[in-house]
């Protein structure tokens, strides 16, 4: 098909309209006035290289897609629509623009390497509409331990839940979101995407992005994406999400191990044996219920040992049936207490996951970005400049560009 | 296009060492030559002090600034934006639809494809090449070059900067060479 003045302005209307923008907000965006915007999309004006590249960088698509044969208004764009917030907040707008922009260039070089993302997505994927809360409950917890059993995590504590779902070919990376949004997930032509809110503490991301692999597990087979909002925690595929991750983060019989290594939980009357002259005599011996407690320090420990959160490791414990709703209660306040702070500074400090002044950001995607640059440059895919372009977007700094030789001209 | 004048549309890299080498205007002073800059280009050029020199030049009409609006040249520009930086990505799609001169010092593979599968090497311009016909013209010297250089490798901090230098260090020992 052959690609008119008029079918470029069609295109630059729909891709717009897709991506949940008004005439003004992109005007807004690009620094010109709305008219502007008008006339190119009517055809009356003539787009500039220049506006294109900045309107497919807002449009989170590469420049390229307005010219393909057929043109695919939706994909990558489904983000933009699905968080309107982000279009009203210039921040995590540049943000979002920037981390698709990232995506679309992985894809593309992926593309020209010849490698497909798609075929090392998630071998097994466990599609269930579920009807109720007990259900989505249930289901969360069966996969969890499918899933564990499928790629062989025994029941050590997980030290790099991203690494997870790098192996499984999904895309994570992470960028300040909107508050309320812990991340995203979505299916692209090409890839299965993940995103993590950095804004969030260490833990929390920990959390989401294992939350969010249940939903490419569960969810993206009928949904072409789905974001993960504090206030639909209600919503059953939520419900099921957080299930499976304390129960993948958190496998009943790992948390059992932990708490009898402190002497802690076992149930109240321990089944045991003697030998009496050559005859066994089995008994219940009951514990004293200061031994068997578990206090605030310990769900400390425990939320280091699985690199989780503490009010995660108590909502777990209570879960598990392994405290009582009072107790749940007194940890959730102790949490939230000056004395919670201090306990957590003193124990938290020695866990590299704790430091929470100093932020994480998940970049998977960009160090997948910065290694397919230089393969991609090495073949004599890609020109100097454009491996520059692409070692910016990944976020490294212009001294340190130049240390790649193929970055330096020769 | 005057008669025997050559258009160039010139990448990034190229107007930033000329404007290190302090001899932009200069060089924009050759007979027969007209230059040109893509929008890209001009985005690319950040450094406050360059930006200022490449003003200067514009407003004295030694350099002129065009855009790429037509369908033709945005079409290209997009393929070739898949394997080129967005600089020399538009200078191409500008210099292949209208039939204008390249100045690059770009060698690397993925490059030189595109301007064989495009405009050719013909119509691809060196810095060095400008540089000889300006000393022939006698708008500076070797010798000024050397000294200039000389005050660079002074001032240089960065990785880019030391590269930048290594570059004209190679470029001033093939005129040299010519001049024997």
């Amino acid at each position: 098909m052959e690609i008119t003045q008029k079918e470029l302005a069609r295109r630059l209307r729909e891709a717009r309209e897709k991506a949940g923008f008004t005439q003004e907000q992109v005007a807004k965006a690009l620094g010109l006035v709305r008219p502007v915007i008008a006339q190119i999309e009517s055809g009356k004006r003539k787009v500039s290289s220049l506006e294109l590249a900045a309107l497919a960088r807002l449009y989170g698509r590469p420049i390229s897609s307005f010219f393909e044969e057929a043109f695919e208004a939706d994909g990558i764009s489904f983000v933009l629509r699905a968080i309107p917030e982000l279009r009203e907040q210039p921040r995590s707008q540049r943000a979002i623009s920037r981390g698709l922009e990232v995506i679309n260039s992985i894809l593309e070089l992926e593309n020209k390497l010849g490698t497909s993302r798609l075929k090392s997505a998630p071998a097994v994927i466990y599609p269930k509409k579920v009807q109720t809360k007990l259900e989505a409950i249930q289901h969360g917890r069966e996969v969890a331990s499918q899933e564990r059993g499928r790629l062989n995590l025994g029941l050590a504590p997980i030290p790099d839940p991203a690494a997870i779902l790098d192996s499984q070919g999904i895309l994570i990376f992470g960028f300040e979101l909107p508050p309320g949004i812990s991340g995203f997930t979505f299916r692209s032509d090409q890839a299965i995407i993940c995103a993590i809110n950095a804004d969030e503490p260490p833990v929390r991301q920990r959390y989401s992005i294992i939350h969010e692999y249940c939903h490419v597990l569960c969810d993206l087979n009928d949904l072409p994406g789905i974001v993960s909002r504090s206030q639909s925690e209600k919503d059953l595929r939520e419900v099921r999400a957080n299930v499976f991750a304390a129960n993948f983060l958190m496998p009943e019989e790992a948390v059992q191990t932990f708490l009898t290594s402190l002497g802690k939980s076992m149930p109240s009357r321990e089944k045991t044996h003697l030998l009496v002259k050559d005859e066994i005599v089995r008994y219940e011996a009951r514990r004293t219920m200061q031994v068997s407690r578990v206090n605030y320090l310990d769900a400390i420990k425990m939320a280091n040992h699985f690199g989780v959160s503490v009010e995660s490791v108590i909502w777990r414990l209570s879960d598990l049936k392994l405290i009582s709703d009072n107790e749940k209660k007194d940890l959730l306040n102790q949490d939230k207490s000056e004395e919670g702070k201090v306990f957590k500074k003193y124990l938290r400090e020695q866990h590299q996951l704790s430091k929470g002044k100093n932020k994480i950001v998940y970049q998977n995607a960009h160090e997948h970005l910065l290694s397919l640059a230089i393969e991609a440059a090495r073949k004599g895919l890609i020109s100097r400049n454009k491996l520059i372009e692409l070692l910016k977007l990944s976020g490294l700094e212009e001294k340190d560009i130049f240390m790649f030789p193929e970055a330096r001209r020769s | 296009m005057a008669k025997g004048e050559i258009i160039l549309i010139a990448d990034s890299n190229a107007i930033i060492d000329l404007i290190k080498l302090a001899i932009l205007n200069s060089i924009c002073k050759l007979p027969d030559y007209k230059f040109l800059i893509v929008m890209e280009v001009y985005q690319e050029i950040i450094r406050p002090e360059q930006r200022e020199m490449l003003n200067r030049a514009i407003e004295s009409g030694l350099v002129s600034l065009v855009s790429l609006i037509e369908i033709e040249e945005l079409q290209l520009f997009s393929r070739f934006s898949l394997s080129l930086g967005a600089g020399e990505a538009a200078s191409l799609a500008y210099a292949y639809c209208h039939g204008t001169y390249f100045l690059s010092d770009e060698n690397n593979n993925a490059f030189m494809r595109e301007i064989r599968n495009t405009i050719s090497e013909a119509r691809l311009k060196r810095t060095l090449d400008l540089l000889a016909e300006a000393i022939s013209e006698k708008l500076f010297s070797v010798l000024s070059l050397k000294k200039r250089i000389k005050e660079l490798e002074a001032k240089a901090v960065t990785p880019r900067d030391w590269n930048d230098i290594e570059h004209f260090r190679r470029i001033l020992l093939k005129l040299e060479n010519r001049n024997g």
